[in-house]
């Protein structure tokens, strides 16, 4: 590179090229605002209402690996008094569900609803995390539980599929 | 022209194509569809909800004009300038998406590769491109370029 390049850097050959630069800015910018006028896929100037974005559900700490525990440890936990949360959708739960445990859907877009992970957190019992298998929702809101201040979470593993199949009690209907 | 000289053009040549082959591939989906793009903005949480789409249809067609211009040899050094402006503002934009953990695809490009999280590896790649752009200002004069040929027909005549 030739060194007299770093000429450019001066003011009177800067200004005059920032000058230019900010003009082909402006027949872009104009270029862009009037040929929206004509595009099929056409946009406001000034969208009406907010997007629908992704926030980032408040983390209070960095979860460490969640534990996962198998249908008959969880079986014997039930007897000890732990929280059973199923992140499976609704009408799954309904369908069939591990006796007292409570529905809390696992929504990728939203965080877990904050009032049943506050009376979770007052429990301050152990909570087991379950979902389905393919896949398995119950990972992702133990990881959101944790996330969100809940001490001591597991999950486990197979999910209800796995509960099923060791012959366990399921209970249906109603939350 | 000497030898050693061929070799810059050549090298200067090339890195200004491929940068503004870049940016060209970069605003195919946001002229297209700028509605997209606006949601990608939007999901950066920068700009207030007033300025989103302005920004978005004024930006797809900046990089388009600049991207042209490079490829092209037009005023490759304003050009170079506009893309550096530009590298910037991505730069601020994924940095302080990266620093809050934001989750999202960067929108620097066609929405399915933009359905990838950014990572400080999309850092890394704009600072490449920005150093490329910053090396084109000073050494580029667009002399393999229709600026080049305006200057020569301009000595001719």
């Amino acid at each position: 590179m030739n060194f007299k390049s770093l000429d450019i850097l001066r003011i009177s050959n800067l200004l005059p090229l920032g000058l230019k630069a900010a003009a082909i800015v402006i027949v872009a910018a104009i270029a862009g605002l009037l040929l929206n006028l004509v595009n099929p896929r056409a946009i406001p100037y000034f969208s009406p209402k907010p997007y629908d974005i992704y926030v980032s559900c408040p983390q209070e700490e960095t979860a460490p690996g969640i534990k996962k525990i198998t249908s008959r440890e969880l079986n014997e936990l039930r007897v000890a008094g732990v929280v059973i949360v199923d992140s499976r959708p609704t009408p799954e739960y309904l369908e069939g569900h591990i006796p007292g445990a409570i529905s809390l859907p696992y929504d990728p877009l939203a965080c877990p609803d904050p009032k049943t992970v506050e009376m979770i957190k007052e429990g301050e019992r152990v909570v087991v995390v379950y979902g389905s298998t393919s896949p398995d929702e119950g990972v992702a809101l133990a990881q959101g539980l944790h996330h969100q201040g809940v001490p001591m979470v597991a999950h486990l593993e197979g999910g209800f599929p796995a509960w099923v199949k060791a012959g366990m009690t399921v209970k249906k209907g109603e939350k | 022209m000497s030898n050693q000289e061929k070799i810059f053009r050549s090298i200067n040549l090339g890195l200004r194509i491929y940068l503004g082959w870049v940016f060209l591939y970069a605003c195919y989906y946001k002229v297209l569809d700028p509605g997209e793009f606006a949601l990608s903005i939007a999901s950066y949480q920068l700009l207030p909800l007033a300025l989103v789409n302005i920004f978005a249809l004024i930006l797809a067609w900046v990089e388009l004009f600049a991207g042209l211009g490079l490829i092209l040899g037009f005023r490759p050094r304003e050009n170079s300038l506009i893309i550096i402006g530009m590298l910037v503002i991505f730069i601020i934009g994924i940095s302080s998406a990266l620093y809050r953990n934001l989750s999202m695809g960067c929108g620097c490009f066609a929405s399915t590769i933009a359905g990838e999280e950014m990572t400080s590896g999309t850092l890394i790649r704009d600072f490449v491109w920005l150093f490329i752009g910053i090396y084109l200002f000073f050494a580029e004069d667009g002399s393999w370029g229709i600026e080049g040929i305006f200057q020569r027909k301009k000595v001719a005549d």
